[in-house]
């Protein structure tokens, strides 16, 4: 009765807006005081940040993003991959779709890729001759992109989470970048054949030929750029360097390029990017901090093993528990953003999973997947909030614009979910 | 107004030595990764005391990151139900909710003092000649600022300002 009250309470309190970590560390000093456990206990949770090696990765990696978002780098990107695809049917906007992939990967998905290279891309896209529709659900869509790329935030939080949970198999943050490459390049190739079929019925008025000349000048334009995401991605992925050396040398080589060499951001407008980057990870980390000591009540009180049993006695195959995750997990990207929901939903949804006999690394893409869709789910999805600020349209016609893309990316994870090879094949589970 | 120089000029300070230390923060986080790398392949092993120093960094980054997003209330929050609502609800919302904040955040800051005092007394060193103390004594401090900032909004969404601001409209 008492547990029903306080939930209901916590509930009124998220829904009228309270800051989620308020709500979660609510939940975590009620629970352990009425687990008799002494309210310190919630503040030695909190400090295992401090214990957690792989969580230096996070700001280092988000300072490199945002220094990267800030600098000019974003109109470069686009002028080399424009100069290097522009010239073929529905180049540009595959252009588009690689470059949004690339920057949410490094910058994660919080809006900064629509806002940042969005600008860019859709008077490029209409100029180019596509249609104003197609060119707005391209540029919205593609601002979660990328989220299943290595060093994207929410695979390495998603890796972070699941360490905690002491499951019976063993997974490393590698293998999770490894287990979302080829979803990630699915959706890609889906969106990219949308594309080019959508360019071949497009009469270009002056699509450009390839130009030598101006492809050779946008390679040196991007060449101190360039290097980052080859030496980051292909050390990630080629096991050479270790996650948190690859985010610190990104965040070092994004301040020296950025601020010393190329000098696109003054030293003076430094210390504002820093904080505006750390913003972000302290509200990351905040949530992290106190859900580590809700987790641990919830787990204490055996929550996730009662829900398996109490779903188990409903839905008996692994196929329909499937469906019904889908369903949950578009409608919970809907409503919660993608790193309060990994803090919340992982640490509950996980053990259930395991005991459908579903491997961590696959829900882990599964997961993911769902929430980059409903960052632009109608109604509520909200990165159609923010294209329809930052591009002055109403959030109807983004609803409309989005909408084919919302289908083809809505197939893509339903493969993704029934083809657990593609996740797996890579990391080898 | 005269009486609230003061207090604006407090404001403005504490502002600053945020921003301040979260900026050395933030370097010295970057140096120190960097140098662990230099040294790890140079030398073949890096310095221990740095591994730790860093882990501690990063709790101290997160949560002055916490308190410099507490300022201008971006916290992350479910906010689906209060946008669709006509501003006088949305005001009355916020007060509850943001009073809300404030107490979590005030039991959380009573619950660090403690532990600080536990730690300062039990006398253990996180790393190098670091007691534990001081590096925890980041918790109550931070928390209690958070709390102090959504106090203020919750007073100023009583008085029918809206100190979040809204974009769309």
């Amino acid at each position: 009765m008492t547990t029903f009250v306080v939930s209901v309470i916590l509930l009124l309190a998220a829904l009228a807006g309270a800051p989620l970590f308020a709500v979660i560390g609510a939940s975590a000093l009620i629970g352990f005081y009425l687990a008799g456990i002494d309210g310190q206990a919630v503040i030695i949770e909190i400090y295992r940040i401090a214990s957690m090696p792989i969580l230096v990765a996070i700001p280092l990696f988000t300072l490199a993003g945002y220094i990267l978002g800030e600098s000019d780098a974003p109109r470069r990107l686009v002028r080399l991959t424009n100069a290097l695809l522009g010239g073929f049917g529905g180049g540009l906007a595959i252009v588009a779709l690689v470059a949004c992939a690339l920057f949410t990967a490094f910058t994660g998905a919080s809006g900064i890729t629509i806002v940042a290279l969005g600008a860019l891309l859709y008077p490029a896209l209409k100029t180019a001759g596509y249609g104003d529709r197609f060119s707005l659900g391209l540029v919205t869509s593609s601002g979660s992109l990328g989220i299943l790329f290595a060093p994207s935030l929410p695979l390495i939080l998603y890796g972070v989470v699941a360490q905690q949970l002491d499951l019976p198999i063993s997974m490393s943050i590698n293998d999770l970048f490894l287990a979302g490459l080829l979803p990630g390049m699915l959706m890609l190739a889906i969106l990219s054949a949308y594309s080019v079929y959508h360019g071949r019925a497009l009469v270009a008025p002056d699509r450009p030929g390839f130009d030598r000349r101006e492809a050779l000048a946008a390679i040196r334009d991007a060449g101190w750029e360039l290097p980052l995401p080859l030496f980051v991605l292909g050390g990630i992925y080629g096991g050479v360097i270790a996650i948190s050396e690859a985010a610190a040398l990104a965040a070092v080589y994004a301040l020296v390029v950025e601020v010393v060499i190329r000098r696109d951001i003054h030293w003076r407008q430094l210390p504002d990017v820093l904080v505006d980057a750390m913003k972000l990870v302290g509200a990351i980390l905040l949530i992290l901090g106190v859900s580590l000591a809700s987790t641990n009540i919830m787990i204490d009180a055996r929550v996730p093993t009662r829900l398996f049993e109490w779903i188990q006695s409903v839905v008996d195959n692994r196929w329909t528990f499937l469906i019904l995750l889908n369903i949950f997990l578009l409608i919970l990207g809907m409503m919660l953003d993608i790193f309060s929901a990994l803090v919340i939903i992982v640490p509950i949804l996980l053990p259930v999973a395991l005991g459908y006999g579903i491997d961590p690394l696959h829900l882990g893409i599964i997961f993911l997947a769902n929430m980059q869709i409903g960052y632009f789910t109608p109604p509520v999805g909200m990165n159609l909030f923010i294209a329809s600020f930052r591009f002055g349209k109403p959030v109807m016609t983004l609803y409309r614009a989005t909408l084919p893309f919302f289908f083809l990316l809505l197939a893509a994870v339903l493969i993704i979910t029934y083809v657990p090879a593609l996740s797996l094949w890579l990391p080898g589970h | 107004m005269a009486t609230e120089a003061p207090l604006e000029r407090l404001r403005r300070s504490l502002h600053h030595t945020e921003n301040g230390l979260l900026v050395v923060a933030v370097l010295a986080m970057v140096i120190l990764a960097a140098l662990q790398i230099i040294l790890r392949n140079l030398l073949g092993s890096g310095q221990i005391w740095i591994e730790p120093l860093l882990r501690s960094l990063v709790l101290w980054i997160g949560l002055l990151g916490a308190v410099t997003a507490s300022r201008d209330g971006s916290h992350i929050a479910i906010d689906i139900l209060t946008r669709a609502l006509p501003d006088q609800w949305r005001r009355g919302l916020q007060v509850a909710a943001c009073s809300f904040t404030v107490l979590v955040c005030a039991a959380i800051t009573w619950h660090g003092i403690r532990y600080v005092l536990l730690e300062y007394e039990f006398a253990g060193t996180a790393f190098a000649d670091v007691p534990t103390w001081a590096v925890v004594t980041i918790l109550p401090l931070a928390f209690g600022l958070i709390g102090l900032r959504y106090a203020l909004f919750a007073v100023a969404f009583l008085r029918g300002r809206d100190p979040f601001g809204r974009p769309e409209s």
